[in-house]
């Protein structure tokens, strides 16, 4: 475990492959500047700095609706960094897009997040209306997915909830 | 497949801390480098 400050990101060591899955809310972050910092300006660091360390794959989590020319501030910044990855010279890219995201934050000493815990419980009980796409995913099962598709990766994929789910 | 070294960076959030988890276990992973803001890596 390396403790950094993502604004000013060390040399990295030398790795094959990169995970980007730094995210805030702008609840949390306490301004759009703040959550942008993160979600946006440290993910990119980051790549990059694993581009320099010779890293030709990266998996990120990005998230539903990410769209740089939204009117949505928070899928603006995901479409945002989701073109600048694009734009960098790795072999291979997968980018995840999961819907409503399930797992239990408290464990992880983060405060919950509403919004998830409300759309959890609609979906379970209108689940049958809601397309795969839109369905609520756990944070197991996209790892998994970016696991699996990232090694093998070329080029830019695009994996929505519904390829992700099990 | 030849072994890999890999870094993750958010390996405290509730996607990563399972990407993190998935690479431990997996046996053509060599090394993993977690970059964080915080140290704790909640198990």
């Amino acid at each position: 475990m390396h403790v950094v400050d993502f604004q000013q990101l060390p040399a990295l060591p030398k790795a094959d492959e990169v995970y980007l899955a730094l995210g805030t809310t702008i609840k949390v972050a306490g301004s759009q500047a703040a959550f942008r910092a993160v979600d946006y300006d440290a993910n990119l660091a980051v790549a990059k700095a694993a581009l320099a360390a010779g890293a030709s794959r990266a998996g990120l989590v990005s998230a539903m609706g990410a769209d740089a020319a939204s009117s949505v501030f928070y899928s603006r910044v995901k479409g945002e960094l989701e073109q600048a990855l694009s734009q960098l010279p790795f072999q291979g890219l997968v980018i995840a897009r999961p819907s409503l995201l399930v797992g239990d934050r408290s464990t992880l000493g983060q405060p919950s997040r509403r919004g998830e815990e409300l759309g959890f419980a609609v979906s379970k009980a209108l689940g049958f209306l809601i397309p795969r796409d839109y369905k609520p995913i756990r944070g197991t099962d996209v790892a998994r997915a970016l696991l699996s598709a990232v090694p093998a990766a070329r080029g830019k994929t695009v994996l929505l909830s519904g390829t992700m789910l099990r | 497949m030849e072994q890999r070294t890999v870094i993750v960076a958010g390996a405290t959030g509730l996607v990563g801390q399972a990407i993190l988890q998935g690479l431990l276990d997996d046996d053509s992973v060599a090394s993993v480098h977690a970059l964080g803001r915080r140290s704790r890596i909640p198990s």
